[in-house]
């Protein structure tokens, strides 16, 4: 059992370039494989919603809380306390039904103190709130979803489009594609990647390669894209590295132009045909 | 007891209970306790058993049972869908997987007359069979199906209160209801009878589950001091992670500490989770991107052996 755990875990850390790339190890030679780096930075807030979504959420919540059962109080409070004394106190209490009046809401439904046709409001008396409940008790009020960096359209910010999946892509020779570095002698593949991230970038970066074995194989035969089932001679192959952003920032020395984009700003920038060769990498979300 | 015609008192037990039922029961007509649980109004013709098509299914709106779930919008679920999934196939998938196959029962070689209808024999270098681990697709990424939490007291047999408390306990940190566990056997040397209620027992799945992970990631475990995380030892073998949380620790969960009062005595409690990984290191591997910390080194892995 342990031998079969430890065959597992060998896999998952598999680093042979033979399992990397695969059968066409030996008959290629290293100059004609580039690494590429599909570097992310994976959403910071939940997707936003669409309006559907947003009253279907809103619906079943005030549903939930109109079934609810009645506020425990006897539980939270102690009989004959102060506390449930401020408590009682701080409760509206419903309107009961009176003869001969009109209710403009409806005629009231009381059953045991509590009104059945509406959710319970419980209130929680002030005194309670100043003394040890003002960090419980505090209206939660979120940051805003849309940064600086949204507002001045920064695409060098990390800090933009925080709902979505940003990929990082840089100009090479005029045109935009996501960053690739030639493989050294006796290099892996992710440390390809990792380093050439490093040299062009600078050393203020911290990623985490997601896995050793590449994401996809883009293939160039006379700088041109072909379908990746393509064999023969002279393709030139890039594998690409999938690994994520932790922290730090993409500062390039040099007067490398880059950009973090999400999906469809992507396909904006880079051509028609290698949007098509990596469209699945990006996420929708 | 037992009389083949409905008497009058076992029809009065099918009764449904409600507290203007006292009086049929004939018991006082007043009930002590509160009741908090008066939100509709009770169509009692469709609760009768004589007539099951006219009950409503619990998802029923007007099923009084019924309980609205989609609430809220579930991060830990769209988490995982957009972030964690595509991630763990590219770190599990490897070029050209072939099924292996685990440690299974063997047949007897037939050299003695009393092999003949003899069950067979146990795998090889294992007690139980093992699982097969198939190849890594799309269709079996691993996923965490349930996490279960137990709650055994030791003091629940002196004094019963106690596996009361740890059940309100647990219902007070998950949102769901526990059940009650009780002592199977005697064991006279922990002065434990059967029968006794030892402490409380919940499965947790969807929503409540997401919830409770995220409680547990965000608020409970950053909290707790000089936590190492959860032994990588830990483990069954097919992808279930377990780990326990001691009655300080409990303390952290933001139900138990806004009411310090209520909870002189907390208790601890293990959790199981139950995830659809093929071995432990890939169920690390996935709660890991949910923010549980690990610790230590694997089971029959030497750290000096991992190439990183």
């Amino acid at each position: 059992m342990a031998s079969r755990g430890l065959l597992t875990f060998q896999r998952c850390l598999s680093t042979s370039p033979a399992t990397t790339s695969a059968t066409s190890a030996p008959a290629v030679p290293l100059s004609t494989i580039r690494s590429t780096l599909l570097l992310t930075r994976t959403p910071v807030v939940t997707p936003e919603l669409t309006p559907f979504e947003t009253h279907f959420y809103n619906y079943q919540s005030e549903l939930e809380r109109r079934l609810m059962w009645t506020f425990p109080q006897y539980f939270y409070y102690k009989k004959g306390s102060l506390s449930e004394r401020r408590f009682v106190k701080a409760q509206k209490g419903p309107v009961s039904k009176q003869p001969g009046v009109f209710f403009k809401k409806g005629i009231p439904d009381i059953v045991h103190n509590r009104e059945r046709r509406e959710k319970q409001e419980v209130i929680i008396p002030k005194s309670e709130e100043d003394e040890s409940m003002s960090d419980f008790n505090r209206a939660v009020v979120p940051n805003s979803r849309t940064t600086k960096a949204d507002e001045d359209n920064d695409i060098k910010s990390l800090e933009r489009a925080l709902h979505r999946s940003l990929y990082l892509i840089v100009k090479e020779n005029g045109s935009w594609k996501l960053p690739s570095f030639a493989v050294e002698d006796s290099s892996n593949l992710h440390r390809a990647a990792e380093s050439g991230l490093r040299s062009l970038g600078g050393e203020q970066i911290n990623t985490w390669t997601v896995a050793r074995s590449p994401a996809a194989v883009l293939k160039y035969q006379n700088g041109k894209l072909v379908a990746p089932e393509t064999q023969g001679e002279g393709l030139q192959r890039e594998y690409v590295i999938k690994s994520r952003i932790l922290s730090g920032l993409f500062a390039p020395e040099k007067a490398t132009e880059f950009a973090w984009l999400n999906r469809e700003e992507i396909e904006q920038k880079v051509s028609p045909e290698y949007f098509q060769a990596t469209e699945f990498l990006f996420s929708k979300v | 007891m037992f009389s083949p015609k409905p008497t009058a008192s076992l029809s009065v037990a099918a009764l449904r209970q409600f507290t203007t039922s006292a009086v049929a029961l004939g018991k006082p007509g007043c009930n002590t306790i509160k009741p908090v649980h008066h939100r509709v109004k009770i169509n009692k013709n469709k609760l009768s058993h004589r007539f099951p098509e006219l009950n409503l299914s619990k998802n029923d709106i007007r099923n009084p049972a019924f309980k609205p779930t989609s609430t809220y919008q579930d991060r830990v679920e769209e988490h995982y869908h957009n972030t964690i999934a595509s991630d763990l196939l590219l770190i599990n998938a490897q070029e050209g997987e072939f099924t292996q196959f685990g440690k299974k029962r063997r047949e007897w070689d037939g050299s003695s007359p009393y092999h003949l209808n003899r069950s067979l024999r146990k795998p090889q270098g294992s007690e139980a069979e093992t699982l097969d681990i198939k190849p890594h697709t799309a269709s079996n990424i691993p996923k965490i199906e349930a996490i279960h939490i137990n709650c055994y007291v030791e003091s629940a047999k002196d004094n019963a209160n106690h596996a009361l408390n740890s059940l309100v306990q647990i219902q007070q940190i998950t949102g769901v209801k526990p059940k009650p566990i009780f002592a199977k056997t005697n064991v006279i040397h922990w002065r434990v009878r059967a029968g006794f209620q030892m402490g409380a027992r919940v499965t947790l799945k969807g929503r409540p589950m997401n919830q409770f992970l995220s409680t547990l990631t965000d608020i409970v475990l950053p909290r707790i001091r000089e936590y190492k995380g959860i032994s990588n030892k830990s483990g069954d073998r097919t992808g279930n992670i377990q780990f326990g949380l001691t009655p300080d620790d409990i303390r952290y969960f933001p139900e138990i500490e806004s009411n310090q009062d209520l909870w002189p005595k907390t208790y601890g409690m293990h959790f199981n989770v139950v995830t659809s990984a093929q071995t432990d290191a890939e169920a690390r591997t996935l709660l890991s991107a949910y923010g549980l910390p690990f610790h230590g080194s694997e089971k029959g892995t030497k750290p000096e052996n991992i190439e990183y």
